[in-house]
This record gives structure tokens, sequence and C-alpha cells, in this order.
């Protein structure tokens, strides 16, 4: 029995094996790495002496208003953009795997922001927003609604964020509930048609729980990349942070700390807190879906 | 659930004993003690086959220009081979330099700006000049040296030591619409008054009087200067975010911006965007920015430059990289780059340079080359940035000094937004601002 | 039947509104690549160019070696997905299928690598690439992207979909899991697989700053380095930007189109029943 248990040990580390030496080497070594770097107190970044160890880094972070900032302008993006793309790209998957003419068209054309270059996006984004003669104000202007100012108000900077972001990986989400959906056999549509459910009563007892893994994964990356937002913010605001500071996101934090203020311990502090409040919501998210995922 | 705690304790106890365990500690002193050694003998002479790698971040015409130099000194020098790495913007260019510091992987040369280039003079990283410069067989001569403007080569000086040559320059300039200047009836302006009430009786319609540039954080350096400040002291690594010169520069700016004579470029991004199409009577940018007005401008558009009308003092701001040279090279290599400095810099050579992209000759006989008298006749607005060499300065260069401007920037912005008193703003970003110059040094 | 109508009519107009919201940007991309430079910024703005500028896309062809970045792209591209399918296919199917200990710990530490942004990565792993030797080379710009904790999430889901009774079936009649794992579990997943294929194509071809960082000569640049050629501190060429951009989406939107019909074939269709 034990030697049957260590075999099994052996055969999933030789199918782990390849992920594994580039995981190890390019992930969780310079994690590690730079986690450590949170503990540096007085150091030499480039040799890697370190002079003093302590939690005054935590403390700098924990205590910096531009973190709680960065952090509130983080949590107001996560919780709209998760739900809203979620929803918006499910109901795209299902309208486009059912029985429609031009679908390929459809998806297609979905697809295209995601492929594009977000540089390129951005810039007509900026167009379409700007405040005199955007695209976007001459549209509400047929309705009758004075001009807005989208780019410079900083109550607008998140709510544009999530608007870009949902547009620019609706695409992506579309093909994945795609491909999940297709896993998904048909027999069950059949029994349930031959029972007479109707189409809220198919989606809610076989499509949901079915599609269920998908759903879980497509989540819990949302979420995880939501909590990362930085790309979307520098591009769309020519590399500022938005008009007074709106669109500092948690990234944008440790980005400008790092790269631009060279303050190397302090990013390494704001990643690591950035992780355990990720990891929360992970833990959390796996246990509910697990719950969910019975078969 | 249980084990995804196990898993979270895990990575913990990992980071806990990589940080906790067998490090002995180290004293500051001791490494330092060990880093001031003395710099080897230089080069003087190349007799094998040398190779220079000189990162930068030139695009465009300006990489054309750099190439074609490039072809001229290898001509002349071929047992020189120069490497030009184009390494993206001036973002990417830092950020891989420091990953190559980190590696021990750093070029021979590369274009740099003098606050960024302090971090790396402070880990003894940059090539002392002096020797190069001082040797008679490769180096300056004091006429030579002379012809250099002052600011530029003080831009490379750290302790009484050459750690820089000047490279791209210009200068921030006031750009005007002459048509409108015209219509009205009105000179360029030469003091802050007549700029206030220029600017206001250009605002007109959908034109504005004046545009800035979004950050005004290190570009505000020639305003407080002008009112006999600065932005902080260099010897002694201070701030001087809350004194009377820099909030009678703050306050000017912000009467112009509050009376809606003056905005910031905002949503256009740079400010010579509205300027060139005919929706400012002014803007506030760089030389640099010549050739892309010219190509911007909406037809008809009458437009050129004038250096920032003064205050106490007429001071004028110049910015733009230097080209620095790395001692982890081999003595030839540093060579190499050394002579490759010193031809990029030469009159004629800075003068092709100068010509071919929106940059500033960084050396004052350039103008009396046949060429470049040419261009500057066939491009008048050019001569503008060569005036102000005596009364110009560039920028400030302390370790963590663009943490703390960034701060006095984010500051201003809540002027600016009404937001904020200017006392307020000030006193806050000289407190935030010298905490964050105190973090700097951790590293 | 009038239900019928109004399901399919109501489904045609959110599929066409979301079309058009998809679409309005991209028309202006292709009129801005098709403008002189003076028309780029005229407020207010022209959908049509006065003059077409199909010279844009010259200008862009020639404004970087683009020939040569294509050929790397492709390469890199090739390699990084082909890479990434195989390790993620392996590493999914022992977390689906095989039971071993500290399985649960494993994987939660891998999505722990997820949750840590890029951006402080950067430096490490160009530390780690010299120490190999590898910077300036193509392992530089392949290895370290052939392995991804979503990919493998991703698989890993669609593996667990699949019925067990296969594999338990599959294992009485002796089936090593090798041969399972190959003839069952991936032509049965092709759907998820050719999904895969399609963003880590995307993802690759599209990526700018690790190219830019690990290599120093020309001959080793990818594509969107070139896009970076097209502006600088005080302003942006808009018209050949949008010009190579179109020029860059051209070769995956033709991929797409010719994948997609895989990624709708899926169990349901395949004929093979759990």
């Amino acid at each position: 029995m034990k030697k049957l248990s260590k075999n099994k040990e052996l055969k999933a580390f030789f199918y782990l094996l390849p992920a594994l030496l580039i995981i190890v080497t390019f992930k969780i070594y310079p994690i590690i790495k730079s986690f450590t770097m949170a503990f540096y107190t007085d150091f030499d970044y480039l040799s890697g002496t370190v002079y003093e160890r302590g939690l005054s880094n935590f403390q700098y972070v924990l205590t910096d208003s531009d973190f709680y900032l960065a952090l509130k302008n983080t949590f107001f993006f996560v919780l709209g953009v998760v739900p809203l793309s979620i929803i918006i790209s499910l109901g795209f998957a299902l309208l486009l795997n059912s029985n429609i003419k031009c679908k390929n068209f459809f998806r297609s054309i979905y697809f295209l922001p995601f492929i594009t270059s977000t540089v390129a996006l951005s810039t007509i984004w900026r167009w379409i927003f700007n405040g005199e003669y955007g695209l976007a104000n001459y549209l509400i202007g047929l309705f009758g609604i004075d001009k807005i100012n989208w780019l410079t108000n900083p109550n607008l900077t998140i709510p544009i964020l999530v608007l870009f972001t949902v547009w620019k990986y609706m695409g992506y989400k579309i093909i994945i509930f795609l491909a999940g959906l297709q896993n998904i056999d048909e027999k069950y549509y059949l029994s349930a048609k031959i029972d007479g459910a109707n189409k809220w009563e198919i989606f809610k007892n076989i499509t949901f729980p079915l599609l269920s893994p998908t759903l879980s994964f497509i989540s819990i990356t949302s979420i995880i990349d939501a909590f990362k937002i930085f790309d979307q913010v520098f591009v769309l605001y020519s590399g500022s942070t938005g008009p007074l500071k709106s669109g500092l996101t948690i990234v944008y934090y440790i980005f400008n700390k790092f790269y631009r203020h060279w303050q190397f311990s302090i990013a390494a502090t704001a990643a690591f807190i950035l992780f355990i409040i990720i990891l929360i919501f992970t833990v959390i998210q796996l246990k509910i879906s697990k719950r969910k995922t019975n078969y | 659930m249980k084990q995804k705690l196990l898993a979270l304790l895990l990575m913990v106890v990992m980071i806990f004993g990589l940080v906790g365990c067998n490090q002995k500690p180290v004293t500051k002193e001791e490494t330092e003690e060990t880093k001031g050694k003395e710099l080897a003998e230089i080069a003087t002479e190349i007799t094998e086959p040398t190779e220079v790698n000189f990162w930068h971040s030139m695009q465009g015409d300006n990489e054309e220009a750099l190439i074609a130099l490039a072809d001229k000194f290898m001509t002349e020098n071929p047992k020189i081979k120069i490497n030009l790495v184009f390494q993206g913007g001036y973002r990417e260019l830092f950020e891989k330099l420091m990953a190559s510091a980190k590696a021990n992987q750093l070029p021979t040369m590369t274009q740099i700006y003098s606050n960024r280039l302090s971090w790396y003079v402070s880990k003894d990283l940059v090539e002392n000049l002096n020797p190069y410069i001082e040797n008679e067989a490769i180096g300056l001569t004091d006429e030579e040296i002379a012809d250099y403007p002052a600011l530029f080569l003080d831009d490379g000086i750290w302790d009484g030591k050459q750690y820089a040559m000047p490279f791209n320059k210009s200068q921030m300039v006031l750009y005007y619409n002459v048509d409108m200047f015209k219509k009205a009836g009105l000179e360029v302006p030469k003091t802050w008054e007549e700029w206030k009430s220029t600017a206001a009786a250009l605002t007109k319609g959908d034109v504005i009087g004046l545009v800035f540039a979004n950050n005004l954080s290190t570009d505000i350096a020639p305003w407080v200067k002008q009112s006999g400040g600065a932005t902080m002291s260099e010897k002694d690594n201070v701030l001087l975010f809350d004194t009377p010169e820099m909030k009678e520069a703050v306050g000017f700016l912000n009467s112009l911006i509050q009376d809606g004579s003056a905005r910031l470029a905002g949503e256009d991004k740079n400010p010579n965007v509205p300027f060139s199409q005919g929706k400012a009577a002014m803007c506030v940018a760089s030389t640099s920015a010549i050739s892309r007005i010219e190509k911007d401008a909406v037809e008809g558009l009458n437009w050129f430059a004038a250096p920032l009308p003064g205050n106490k003092t007429n001071d004028q701001l110049y910015y733009g990289t230097n080209i620095a040279v790395f001692n982890t090279g081999t003595p030839e290599e540093k060579l190499g780059a050394w002579l490759f400095s010193k031809f990029l810099t030469s009159p004629e050579n800075t003068a092709y340079f100068a010509e071919n992209t929106g940059y500033v000759p960084v050396r004052k006989s350039a103008k009396e080359t046949e060429d470049y008298k040419k261009h500057l006749e066939e491009n008048p607005v050019k001569a503008v940035a060569l005036e102000s060499f005596d009364i110009g300065f560039q920028g400030t260069r302390n370790i963590g000094g663009i943490n703390a401007l960034d701060i006095l920037g984010e500051e201003l912005d809540l002027v600016f937004a009404n937001e904020k008193s200017v006392d307020e703003a000030l006193k806050d970003a000289q407190e935030r601002g010298t905490r964050a110059l105190e973090e700097a040094k951790k590293n | 039947m009038m239900k019928r109508i109004i399901s399919k009519f109501t489904t045609y107009t959110i599929l066409i509104i979301g079309a058009l919201f998809i679409l309005v940007p991209f028309i202006w991309m292709l009129s801005t690549s098709l403008k002189p430079y003076n028309e780029v910024l005229i407020m207010p703005p022209k959908f049509i160019p006065s003059k077409f500028m199909w010279e844009n896309y010259r200008i862009a062809l020639e404004a970087a070696p683009f020939k040569r970045y294509f050929l790397n792209s492709l390469f890199v591209t090739t390699m990084i997905t082909m890479g990434e399918i195989l390790t993620a296919i392996l590493a999914a199917f022992a977390f689906s299928n095989l039971n071993f200990k500290g399985k649960d710990i494993l994987f939660t530490v891998l999505m722990g690598t997820m949750m840590v942004p890029s951006e402080v990565l950067t430096i490490p792993n160009f530390v780690t690439l010299s120490k190999l030797k590898w910077i300036d080379t193509y392992k530089a710009l392949i290895i370290p992207w052939c392995a991804s904790i979503y990919s493998i999430f991703l698989l890993k889901q669609h593996f667990q979909s699949i019925p067990k009774e296969l594999y338990y079936a599959s294992k009485v009649d002796g089936c090593k899991d090798f041969k399972f794992l190959w003839t069952m579990i991936v032509p049965l997943s092709k759907p998820a697989i050719v999904t895969l294929t399609l963003l880590k194509v995307i993802g690759s071809w599209n990526s700018f700053m690790w190219p830019l960082i690990v290599t120093n000569s020309d001959k080793l640049r990818t594509l969107p380095v070139a896009l970076s050629a097209f502006s600088n501190e005080v302003g942006t060429d808009y018209n050949i930007l949008m010009a190579a951009t179109n020029l860059i989406i051209i070769p995956i939107m033709i991929l797409y189109i010719f994948l997609q019909k895989h990624i709708i074939v899926g169990i349901s269709k395949s004929g093979i029943k759990g």
C-alpha cells in the first residue's frame, strides 16, 4: 500500500515537472525574493546587502494615505467590473450559442478589442470621450444631455475604467464561456425539452450547474485580474493616475514606488499586502465553488 | 480549507525563513570602505577591435540622426564598433538600466537624466570622465571646455567630477500665436504682469490665453527660480517647498488658472496640441516640440517662440538627458565610449544632431558652422533656445527628488482644482516630500 | 410561433447593438489609419478622410524592420504556445485525474502566483536570466512563458467535467494514464485547448515590455516594439500608429477565423458520450 502511494506521488510529479520547473524558477522564486524585500528596512538594492530588517515598511504602507486611496479605488473597480463583465459575457455567450445566423460574424466582432494592443485602443477611447468633441458627448447631445467631462472628472474615472475593461475583455470571456458551453452534453437539453422545461428552467437547472467549473474559473481569474488593474489606467490617462489620483490603483501604487520612486522595499510590501488580500478572496471563492460543484 | 491555510502558512514560513536565517549582519561602514577604491588607470589608445554598447531612447528622426553620427564615427575610428540599442521610451530605458545594474550587465554607455544618474553615481557605477578630459592625447582643450555652455557641463558634475556629457537638450519656452497678438495689438510679454494681462486679453470665445503642461512638479522650477528661490537644495538635501518664493510662484500660476485665462493641457496631453490647433494663444512647452508643432499646425497658423517672461530674475529652464559611461566596462570599451561622447558633442556633430532633431546644440560655436547657420536662417524659431545659455539652469538632481516633486505635483493639482489653499498645499507638500526624501535614502 | 419570432428579434437586436458598441471605435481606427496627418487631430473629427492615404501603411511597414519582427513574433509565439499547451495538459491531468499527497496545497500555492503583479517580478527574472546567460537569446523570450497557472487552471476545470466513468473504464481495460490522456481527454477537450491556444497566441503576440527588456539586438525583437516608434514625449503620429496596429491585428484575425470552428465542436457533437 505504501509503495503504491509512493508511486502515485512519483507519477504525478512527472506530469507536473515541466510546468513546475518553469513556474518555480520564473514565478515562485522571484515572488519569494521580492517578498523578503518587504522586510528590509535599510539595504543596498544592487549588491543585495542588507543592513537592517524589520517591519517598518508595513508601518509605512499601512499609514500611507495614498495606499488607502489605491485600496479604495481598486475595490470600487473590482466591485464594478467583476459582476458586470461576467453577466454581459455570459449573456452574449448564451445568445451566440443558440441557433442563430451569422454566429461566426458576431463572435469575430466581439473578439476584436481583445486582440488589439491596449495602446491603440486607449488612443481611440480618449478621442471618443474627449470632453469637447468626443463621440460620447455627441451621442448624449442627441438626447439633449449636457456635455460631460468624461476624462477630467475624478468621479468618472473608475466607471470609465470599468467600461473600458468590460469592453476589452468581453471577447475573451465569451470564448471561454463558449468552450465551457460546448462541454455540456446535448442529451441533457433534449431530455429537459421533452420534460417541457422553459428556457429559464433549463438555464437554472442545467446550463448553470454544468457550467460551474467554467464559471468558477472565470470569476476567480476575473477577481484576481481586476485587483491587478494597471495597464488600462496607465494608457488611458497617459502614464498618470488620472485626475486627482482618482485612477490610483494598488498595482499603480506598486509600480510608482518601484519603477518611478525606486522605493523597492515599499513596493514589495505593498505587493505582499495585495497578495494577502487577493488570497483571502480566492480562498472564499474556492470554498463557495467547491460547495456548488458537487458531481 | 485547512489545507489552504496550511499552504498560506507554508509560504509565510518560507518567506520569514529566508529573511531570518544565516545572513550575518553587515554594517554600512564596512561595505562603503571597500567601495571607495580608486579608479584604475585609463586606457588612451585603442589597439584591438572594441565594441561599445550605447543604450538610448531616440525614435524616428532623432534615431536616424544618431545612427548617421555613429556611422560617421565608425568610419573615422575603424577599430571601434558602436552598437546603438534602442530600449524603448525613457520609462523602459530606465527600467532596463535598473535591471541591468542589478544583474551586473550595464551597457558601456547610456543616455540618462541627471536626476536618475545621481543614484548610479552614489553607487559608484559611473566612470569619472576627468582623466579622459584632462588627457592631452584624447582630452579636451581649455578652449573646447569653455565652448560647452556651463549649465550643461554642470548638470553632469558631482563632487567636482564630470560624470556625464550633455546630449539632447532643450529649453522650456513660451510659444505664441503671432496673428492673435497682432490682431489684439499686443507685444510678447517680458514680465509676469505683462504675461498675466496678455493671457487675459487673449482669452476669447473658444480660445484660451495660455496652456501649461499637465504635471507642474519639475516644471515649476523656472517660476520659483525667477522669484529668487529653488525647489530644493542639493547641498543640504532639503526641500524648499514651503517658502515665500515658492508661494509667489504657485500663487502666480494659480491666479492665471483661477482667472480662466490659463489652463493645464488636461486631456490634450501636451500643451502644444491645443496651441497648434489654434485653440490657445500661448503655451509653455519644450523647444523639442518645434517639429511637432510644425507638423500639427492647422493651416495658416503663424507662430513663434520666446523665452519665458521673468519676475525678479530672468532665469530659463533647460532640460534633457546626458550621456554617461559606466565604470563596469573594460578600459578599452570605456575609452571608446569617451571618444564617442566627445565626438557626439563636437561643434559640427552636435550641430548636425540639432539640425535634424528639435534639440539644441550643446556647443556655443555650433551656431558658427556653415550648415547650422543656414539652418537657423531657414528656421529662425530654433535660434530662440540659443540665446539664454547664460541665464539658463537645469533641474535638481537629489536622490529621491523625483519622489518629492511628484508629491508637490499632486498638491499643486489640488490647488489648481480649487480643493486646497496654496499655503496649506505647500505645507503638506513640504511635510510629505521630506518623508519621501528620507525614505529614498534606504536603498 | 409569434413568441419565437419576438425572441429571435430581441436576440438579434442585442447582438447588433453589442456589435456596434464594439465596432464604432474600430471604424474610427480604420479611418484614422487612412487619414493624412493634419486631419487626425481636427475637431470636430471627420469619419471619412478627405483623401485616402494608403501610404500610411507603407510608412508603417518601412518604419521598422517589419519582416524581421514579424518572423520573430511568429516563431516566438508558436514556441510559447506549443510549450505552454503541452505543460498545461500534463499538469492539468495530474490535478484533475491523479490523486497524490499535497495536491490541494500545491494547487493553492500555484494559484498564489497569479496574485502577484508581474511588475514586481521583471527585475528578479532579468537577474535569473542573466545568470543563465540567456539575455538576448530566443530562450529568454520563450522559456519563461512556457508554463502558466491560468492555462493549467482552465484545462483542469475542463478535464474535471469529463465524466470520471470514462477514466475508470479505461483503467479496467488496462489503458495507461498517458495513453488515456492523449487518446481520450485531449480530443474531448478540443474546444478548451483551441481556446487556450488562441488566448496564448494573442498574449504573446502583443507582449511589448518583456521582449524589450530581455533582448538588446534588433534581430531578436518582436512586432509590438515597432509600435513604440511612432510616439515620443511631445506627440504621436496617430495615423501611422493605427496603420501599424491594423497590420499587427490581421494575422491574429485570420487565425481566429480559422480556429473558431474548432472551438465549437465539443463533446456534444463529437459522438463520444460518457
